[in-house]
């Protein structure tokens, strides 16, 4: 780029993306000057308005802090009272829920590759245009994330808000019949997902090194998904309950949303850092599929994060769904 | 053929009520065939201030900025229905209506001067007429679906109102207030769910809003029964449609017996 150009940048309303954000960006002499992603979704409040809900009512709550991801919100909120009443619910339980929890990944994945990513690499304004020039690839994608949303609603009754989760458990357990049923879909699906990652890595991406600290959940015997130690590639290893001693949330003004620092810089969570900390951990066949592409991990390239996020989707079509 | 132009809004929300269009796998590739998606910011269509035939409001009025969209959104469509329960009774965050909302901002925000946030969390139909109202946190595929084909076609909406417990009896469901004490919302809730959570063998939280003819009263006093206190009762009412007046009103008639 021209080390002479004054640009001015502004989205006031940033497309395919969750949520709701805006993009400011200077450059003066080819320098960048200013940089801001104004998140100008107006505060909810839910820190104060779960206050002096019993547990229960607090899970169905904190779903809706995102429609994308109530999954995750809800893991997190029936974990914080489990430990808090020193239950545990038991192998079998925690085994669903983290089958559940990857219901929510492979939609959420299949969703953003699909609508929210791909039509930006690929010179689409939106997965419709884009279906028309690639139908077979759009099919595959929307057909993964219905996979994914029903994998949920076996355990949550639908999959935006699911209704399942309780402390100490679910309110039901599904029926034999509807776990065989989608026991052989994903398997059925496992051959999409190699293809969709062979075809991730095939697109023509910048090879944008940067440096920057990966933090994830990282769990002895498994891809950490439901639960973990908190680690970094910088040697951070800590229990959620320290999370305090490390990390702290600023409020800026140009952002609803608080920044969070590591002890006081900036670090990357998400489909890239996960994999960058814990490709040990991923299932042989899983492995396999990604050394096919020829790229490695870790890899400090953020364009990275789409095939990241189609390797996690391969990841967990393999998970096992079981009977108490 | 002439596509009808539809818009879809987001306002102060989750965004889970957009996602009974994006989730519709391949049928989502069979819309624009129906209808001409000028603005649809999480799908990709951005223009705003386009004239639309119909447009698909989603989340709550909770800032300055809010009112003058919402105006100019309703200035530019013949047809706007608020979809879910942010749009239709303010949403969850509407709790905030009943607190003191500066004090909670003070209490979570280190800088709540760099705030744009009004006191209350208020559905669309407290600021621009609503012509039609879809309830439900959040509302499904077939809801959306049937009221954009309802307008293609020129017929008018069948609202739902009648309660839960229709549509669970018709489901042969096990009513789980009568066999399992719980305190279940069915009997005021609005149905079009397909009573989720009585068929997973729990309480029905009244995420779908107030059916017709609300009885608070006896409901609450049923609650009561199975030894819930005035407060617990109250909470029932107040939850995911709080502002929603027949909900609001049962349970100040419980919460004001403290």
């Amino acid at each position: 780029m021209s080390g002479h150009r004054d640009i001015r940048i502004e989205v006031p309303v940033l497309a395919r993306v969750e949520g709701e954000g805006a993009l400011e960006l200077d450059i003066e002499q080819g320098r960048i000057s200013r940089l801001q992603l104004r998140i100008f979704e107006p505060p909810r409040f839910f820190e104060k308005f779960v206050e002096g809900h019993p547990p229960d009512e607090v899970i169905d709550m904190v779903a809706r802090i995102c429609g994308i991801c109530p999954v995750a919100y809800q893991m997190t909120a029936v974990q914080a009272f489990e430990r808090l009443f020193a239950v545990d619910p038991g192998p079998w339980v925690r085994a669903m829920r983290r089958v559940m929890y990857c219901g929510e990944w492979l939609q959420s994945h299949a969703l953003h590759i699909h609508l929210l990513a791909a039509p930006d690499f690929l010179g689409f304004n939106n997965v419709l245009e884009m279906a028309e020039h690639y139908p077979d690839e759009v099919r595959r994608g929307l057909g993964l994330q219905t996979l994914g949303n029903d994998l949920i609603a076996l355990f949550g009754a639908r999959s935006v808000h699911p209704v399942g989760v309780r402390v100490g458990g679910f309110h039901h357990a599904p029926s034999t019949a509807e776990v065989d049923a989608i026991r052989g879909r994903l398997d059925a699906a496992l051959p999409q997902a190699e293809a969709l990652i062979g075809w991730c890595a095939s697109l023509d991406l910048l090879d944008d090194r940067q440096a920057f600290v990966s933090v994830a959940l990282r769990h002895p015997d498994e891809y950490a998904i439901y639960a973990g130690r908190l680690v970094s590639d910088q040697g951070l290893d800590i229990d959620s309950s320290e999370w305090d001693d490390r990390f702290r949330e600023i409020h800026r003004p140009h952002s609803t949303a608080l920044h969070a620092e590591l002890d006081g810089g900036p670090y990357l969570v998400g489909p890239l850092a996960r994999l960058n900390l814990n490709r040990e951990r991923l299932p042989s066949a899983t492995a396999r599929a990604l050394a096919a592409t020829g790229i490695g991990f870790p890899s400090d390239n953020m364009f990275h994060s789409m095939l990241a996020r189609a390797v996690e989707l391969h990841m967990v079509l393999l998970t096992r769904i079981f009977h108490k | 053929m002439n596509r009808p132009k539809i818009a879809v809004h987001k306002f102060s929300s989750c965004d889970g009520c957009q996602l009974a269009l994006l989730n519709l796998g391949e049928t989502l590739l069979e819309l624009p065939k129906l209808v001409d998606i000028v603005h649809f910011a999480e799908a990709g269509p951005m223009d705003e201030t386009a004239h639309v035939d119909v447009a698909l409001v989603e989340g709550s009025i909770n800032t300055e900025h809010d009112l003058a969209r919402i105006r100019r959104i309703r200035d530019n469509s013949d047809y706007l229905i608020s979809i879910g329960a942010c749009a239709t009774s303010g949403g969850l965050q509407a709790l905030r209506n009943m607190a003191d909302a500066r004090a909670w901002e003070a209490a979570i925000y280190a800088r709540p001067e760099y705030l744009d946030s009004l006191d209350t969390a208020t559905p669309i139909s407290a600021h621009v007429r609503v012509d039609l109202a879809l309830w439900g946190c959040p509302v499904n595929s077939s809801q959306v679906l049937a009221a954009l084909r309802d307008r293609l076609f020129g017929v008018a909406p069948r609202e739902e109102r009648r309660p839960l417990c229709m549509e669970c009896k018709r489901l042969g469901r096990v009513c789980t207030l009568v066999t399992r004490q719980t305190a279940c919302m069915g009997p005021v809730t609005r149905a079009g769910c397909g009573a989720l959570c009585p068929r997973m063998g729990r309480d029905c939280y009244a995420c779908y809003g107030p059916a017709e003819q609300v009885n608070g009263e006896s409901l609450g006093r049923r609650f009561e029964g199975f030894g819930l206190l005035p407060v617990d009762v109250a909470r029932r009412f107040q939850f995911i449609n709080s502002a929603a007046p027949a909900f609001r009103e049962a349970g100040e008639r419980f919460g004001d017996g403290q």
